[in-house]
């Protein structure tokens, strides 16, 4: 047992070394990340069970703060101003999205950087939407978009759920 | 079963497999550190703030520790660090599992994961196992800096 709990501690201490290392060369990178990631993570999603005999697609629903309404989404793509981004699977997206929207997985973004930097300006308005109030896929994409330098990503809360339930147009397909 | 366990072609191949695969796992990982902190927030179990240097403390501890692995130094030990990670990335998987939630898995960097399953589970637990074999029964054997030496 003591051997076994020196060797844990051996492991430990090779971490700690490893890590140090880690360090020192991800600041002589010039791609290196800040150790302590500032500024906060979006959360606009609820996980809050909806109330009894309540429509969880209810587009009357109260808003998180900092959400935007199925409304204002309405107004913002009829206006054209702003660029949507639907953080679903590509298979959710290609069954019905916003018409516009471009489709960047949260859980791929590495993947879709290279796109989303050449597609979507840092300065531009940006609305990510996912499935619905209690979906959190738009606040993790958000968090990472504003990580990247967006500095104007809100988040359409309610999602297509709400989108459909106001009977708004919807795309199928893999294309925006 | 110890005669088994401690036989030096299965230690050596137990070293090769579970150090291959963390190699093959932390490279994209140190190398895009940015791209590895994104997988470690989507897991929402580490504060914020800490995500970019626990990222940065994994990748790097799964270097480092998968070459002493392989090439046998302070074999155990190695083994050892990786059996800690293991735990972590189980605790970690089931969390996720528990709370409903499906994420990119992170294992091998931005393009190879996989999404958060009991095959991840079960898979892991499997080079857990292998680790604790290293850990328990390894003599030194093809090492280049083996720090105990056993009877054969």
């Amino acid at each position: 047992m003591k051997s076994i709990l020196s060797e844990i501690a051996g492991g430990l201490a090779l971490m700690l070394v490893a890590t140090l290392v880690g360090i020192a060369v991800n600041a002589a990178r010039p791609n290196g990340v800040a150790l302590i990631q500032s500024g906060a993570p979006v959360a606009t999603a609820s996980h809050q069970k909806p109330a009894a005999g309540a429509d969880s697609a209810s587009a009357t629903a109260p808003l998180p703060e900092g959400a935007i309404s199925v409304d204002e989404m309405k107004a913002i793509l009829d206006a054209g101003v702003a660029s949507i981004i639907d953080a679903r699977s590509d298979t959710e997206y290609a069954e019905g999205h916003i018409p516009g929207a471009i489709n960047v997985p949260h859980d791929r973004l590495p993947e879709f950087i290279e796109m989303l930097t050449g597609t979507v300006a840092t300065d531009a308005e940006v609305i990510v939407y996912c499935r619905s109030l209690t979906c959190d896929f738009s606040d993790l994409l958000a968090t990472e978009m504003k990580i990247l330098g967006y500095n104007n990503v809100r988040v359409f809360a309610g999602g297509m759920d709400h989108w459909k339930t106001a009977g708004h147009p919807v795309t199928t397909g893999a294309t925006p | 079963m110890k005669t088994l366990l401690s036989n030096r072609w299965l230690q050596i191949a137990l070293r090769l497999v579970v150090g291959g695969m963390f190699l093959v796992a932390a490279y994209p990982k140190v190398m895009n550190a940015a791209a590895f902190a994104m997988s470690v927030r989507g897991y929402k179990i580490i504060p914020f703030s800490l995500s970019n240097l626990f990222a940065i403390a994994v990748s790097w501890s799964e270097l480092f520790a998968a070459v002493m692995l392989i090439l046998g130094i302070l074999t155990r030990k190695a083994a050892s660090a990786i059996a800690i990670l293991l735990v972590v990335f189980i605790a970690a998987i089931i969390t996720v599992m528990v709370r409903g939630m499906v994420v990119d898995c992170g294992c091998f960097g931005e393009k190879g994961g996989s999404n958060t399953s009991w095959i991840l589970i079960v898979r892991n637990v499997g080079l857990l196992a292998a680790c604790i074999i290293v850990i328990k029964y390894n003599d030194g054997f093809a090492s280049l800096y083996p720090w105990r030496k056993r009877a054969a």
